[in-house]
């Protein structure tokens, strides 16, 4: 990606002819172009496995994502310290079938490079299959997954600008037109920089979450880097009565959009609210290194019974 | 600067305004981030039961990155659950496939961050920066597996230990 600059240097009682008007259009749509050319942006997401054992239900061997934008998976890798009584493990919902066998507590390793395309708005839920030989709790184990994003083509023509704009040999250098294609290339350069342009999601996770939640399990740290927190979806397995509460709030501590509250539906059932919407951005400004700035993810909860998986998905752009 | 409204005999400061202006948008955009880089945030835990022995993967955290991408900060906080002095440090690696230390991928740099607690509370370290123009640039190469290591130098656990990496990366034609 090569640095715009102007390739002409409009001199005071220099003849304005056409062609150095035309040779600095033909520089500024190149670099425009070259500009607008640049639209995937790669990111990860870990989901977390540890401390599963046996008598975990198929549900809390689950994780479900719904990203508000369309993206890739374009590649996976289970990582696994294993367990006693462990022989395979196996996760579905990513391109491939990641398979584990002679899982012992050495690390091992599954990874696909293959592709999978998904719409925006779809869910995509990752499920881990265990096969044991008796009572086990599984050591650290843990999904990453790789995503590509595309913010899709915002092509040239959408404003206004079909053809590089240019003056014929002969044609008087008119203000007007100057300053139709100076406005054409405002809006482009504008809109390109607004437009929803990168994509990334954090999935925060608690298991056998008491009914008091320690001050310790309850906050993830969004230090303030220049992102916008798009979206963000709330999951909640327990039975009825035990409630979880995610609330995100700015550096000033106010709510960031609406706390959203997932009531219990049951042991065997999973409840989410997804697509909440949040929008502010945390801007590049405020510095990432002072902790005073972080925006936080609290989980707070009601009911006396234990929440055997609450979890929340954050999704940012930018 | 802004576009000025061109009018009668142009002026050549007001055209050369113009295309400044222009590259101006498009140039800081390329440089120092707006949507020509997009950010991005990974974030490790390791268990409670972290000591000073620990050595079951507990203590680990494996990624393979995706694209190439620049370290912009590394940030550590630790929960404990009482008085007891102890430091808890994570250190930034790489591993082959194997899971053995390649340093080389980390330009042989000691990239660390640590947090010393000595109440029940939440204590948050120094946050290790990368941002600087003349300072320490640590880079992540695509398809590299990085390893974050949780260390502690006691044999008393703690609450919860937790850290992010904040990332930059340029957006890419493909």
């Amino acid at each position: 990606m090569t640095l715009a600059w102007c390739p002409i240097q409009f001199k005071n009682a220099t003849p304005l002819s056409p062609s150095k008007i035309n040779s600095a259009w033909q520089k500024l749509a190149e670099d425009m172009v070259d500009f607008l050319k640049h639209r995937f942006t790669y990111s990860t997401f870990t989901v977390e496995f540890t401390g599963i054992t046996d008598t975990s239900t198929s549900n809390e061997k689950t994780c479900t994502v719904k990203p508000p934008f369309s993206w890739e998976m374009i590649g996976a890798e289970l990582i696994s310290y294993g367990a006693a009584n462990v022989s395979a493990l196996s996760v579905t919902g990513t391109p491939a079938t990641l398979s584990l066998t002679t899982i012992t507590g050495t690390r091992v390793v599954a990874s696909t490079n293959l592709r999978k395309a998904s719409a925006a708005s779809v869910e995509t839920t990752f499920t881990l299959s265990v096969t044991s030989g008796g009572a086990y709790t599984l050591g650290k184990t843990y999904l990453n997954v790789q995503v590509k994003q595309d913010r899709g083509s915002v092509s040239f023509s959408t404003y206004g600008m079909n053809n590089t704009p240019s003056f014929s040999s002969g044609e008087l250098v008119t203000a007007a037109k100057m300053n139709t294609a100076f406005t054409n290339y405002q809006t482009a350069s504008t809109a390109s920089a607004l437009a929803s342009n990168g994509f990334s999601m954090q999935i925060y996770m608690r298991r056998n979450v008491a009914a008091a939640i320690p001050a310790y399990l309850q906050v993830l740290r969004l230090p303030a880097i220049k992102r916008t927190l798009h979206s963000f979806d709330v999951v909640n397995l327990a039975a009825a009565t035990n409630n979880l509460t995610a609330t995100i709030t700015n550096q000033a501590g106010a709510t960031v959009g609406s706390a959203v509250t997932v009531n219990g539906a049951g042991v065997n059932t999973i409840a989410k609210t997804q697509g909440t919407t949040l929008g502010p951005t945390q801007q590049s400004g405020t510095d990432p290194t002072n902790s005073a700035n972080d925006f936080k993810l609290t989980l707070t909860r009601a009911g006396a019974g234990t929440i055997q998986m609450g979890y929340v998905v954050i999704y940012f752009t930018g | 600067m802004s576009l000025v409204t061109l009018a009668g005999v142009i002026a050549n400061t007001d055209l050369q305004n113009n295309f400044e202006d222009k590259i101006g948008v498009i140039n800081p955009d390329s440089e120092a981030g707006g949507s020509q880089k997009t950010y991005y945030q990974i974030d490790f835990e390791t268990i409670s039961t972290l000591i000073n022995t620990t050595s079951d993967g507990t203590q680990l955290f494996d990624i393979t990155v995706p694209d190439d991408m620049e370290l912009l900060m590394m940030a550590l906080q630790a929960w404990s659950p009482d008085a007891t002095s102890r430091t808890i440090t994570v250190t930034l690696g790489a591993v082959d496939s194997t899971g053995t230390s390649v340093p080389s991928y980390v330009l042989n740099q000691t990239v660390q961050c640590g947090v010393h607690v000595t109440a029940a509370a939440e204590f948050l370290a120094v946050r290790q920066d990368f941002r600087s123009s003349t300072g320490t640039k640590i880079f992540l190469v695509k398809g590299i597996t990085y390893r974050l290591t949780f260390s502690s130098d006691s044999g008393t656990t703690i609450n919860r230990a937790y850290g992010c990496l904040l990332f930059q990366q340029k957006r890419r034609t493909v």
